[in-house]
């Protein structure tokens, strides 16, 4: 039989269709797949090969029991949501922020920590916010992001892979008398330390909180609301830089409103870009 | 000197039951394998492919035949009145009955297509062969692929309990 040939069953069952079930089952088969399909390598070759990983569900807030998991596929490719659910310490109180690249950020207000958790892996880090970067309980940060940063080293990285090998970890929030100043830190797991504290002042406004940051390249950006409608907040944490960018005077949105309003990404001649 | 025959390069491929094979060179470096051979200077007479017998190698031939590029004043399926999405849908359906075939002979070709570096074909046998996959039971599977299920009952239970959701 040819497909007793390791590598030549391995390129077969590289194109098993990348649904969360697929492997699992393939891995019942017998010892010999299990063990092919949970290989590291045939893992991050099964990513690269599917490029874009299928969409499992979302988190939902709900502000009586927290966040809870709500999956988007069909059996046998509907997660149970009590597997997506993070184990969490007596009496703790998490706050969920957002996901990206597979990591899930939380923020405990009072402890002044981070908590970035990979669902899938079930593993999770602690970062404390730097004491400089003030009392979170007290002042509130407005933003959190976190960001996987395996692709930094390794340009062919495929979320997935990195299971908190290296992550960023942005914060924002608004100064502590002065409403219109707003700081940024970033933290990266490689170093294992938060960089400077990074300042700019707005025109008079805070962060709309019900719309995620979009990243576009190394910059992570936020619409402000308030008297400044469509100016965009940016981070760019590879200069750790803050900038606000105005909106175009002949943009009109008076009678509109924010939820008219979005940051997109958009390649132009090759370059990334917002609108 | 290689053989020429009406402007065409014509290469000699011999399987190892004796049979041999008169093909275009064009034909023959649809397999990567054989293009190092004849790149490299090691193709001057017959080229020898071990391990695949003159069935498998006369439909890999057949395949490569339909699947040659056809820019160039090559044979009949070049066309400039045919769209290239045409001619596309077309190798569709081709390689749809192609691989109408058992499956030893599929298999074969699996080993022929990898051995030969054929990407088309490897990609077309592979992926019918995970659409049986896919499509099937795991007993089926199991089956199909002639597959010994080593797992004691108790070590696959727990296999399935832990992801029960992707059995279900």
């Amino acid at each position: 039989m040819p497909l007793d040939n390791d590598d030549l069953l391995r390129e077969i069952l590289l194109l098993l269709p990348p649904e969360p079930s697929s492997l699992l089952r393939a891995s019942v088969v017998c010892k010999r797949w299990r063990r092919l399909v949970s290989d590291r390598g045939f893992l991050r070759r099964f990513r690269a090969h599917h490029g874009k990983p299928p969409v499992l569900g979302f988190f939902c807030v709900n502000a009586g029991t927290g966040y809870y998991f709500s999956p988007t596929l069909d059996p046998p490719d509907r997660i149970p949501a009590a597997r997506f659910s993070l184990p969490q310490r007596h009496r703790e109180s998490l706050d969920f922020v957002e996901c990206r690249h597979g990591l899930v950020l939380f923020l405990d207000k009072k402890l002044s920590e981070a908590v970035v958790w990979n669902p899938i892996s079930g593993r999770q880090r602690r970062v404390a916010i730097p004491p400089e970067f003030g009392n979170p309980e007290k002042w509130g940060i407005i933003y959190a992001v976190v960001l996987c940063a395996a692709g930094d080293d390794d340009h062919g990285h495929g979320h997935g892979d990195c299971d908190l090998d290296y992550f960023k970890l942005v914060v924002v929030r608004m100064g502590v008398k002065d409403y219109r100043h707003v700081s940024a830190c970033l933290y990266e797991s490689k170093s294992g330390v938060w960089g400077n504290v990074v300042s700019t002042t707005t025109t008079g406004a805070f962060i709309f909180p019900a719309k995620p940051s979009v990243l576009v390249g190394n910059a992570l950006c936020w619409l402000l609301n308030r008297k400044t409608e469509g100016d965009i907040l940016e981070f760019d944490f590879e200069v750790q830089k803050l900038v606000v960018t105005e909106r175009p005077l002949d943009c009109e949105i008076a009678n509109r409103g924010l939820p008219f309003l979005r940051i997109m990404r958009t390649a132009v001649m090759g370059a990334e870009g917002q609108l | 000197m290689a053989t020429r025959e009406a402007g065409k390069k014509m290469i000699m491929l011999k399987s190892p039951d004796g049979m041999e094979f008169e093909v275009e060179e064009a034909v023959a470096m649809e397999s990567q394998t054989i293009r190092k051979m004849i790149e490299d200077d090691c193709a001057d007479t017959a080229i020898l492919i071990p391990n695949i017998n003159s069935k498998i190698l006369s439909r890999v031939i057949e395949y490569c035949n339909k699947h040659v590029p056809t820019t160039g004043a090559t044979g009949a399926a070049a066309s400039d009145t045919v769209a290239p999405a045409a001619l596309a849908e077309d190798l569709k359906i081709w390689d749809a009955e192609f691989i109408k075939v058992n499956r030893a002979t599929r298999f074969d070709l699996i080993q022929a297509a990898s051995y030969l570096n054929i990407k088309g074909l490897l990609d077309l046998t592979s992926q019918t062969t995970i659409d049986t996959i896919s499509d099937n039971s795991l007993e089926e599977i199991r089956s199909f692929l002639s597959t010994k299920n080593d797992y004691l009952p108790e070590e696959e239970q727990t296999i399935r309990r832990e992801n029960q959701w992707a059995f279900q």
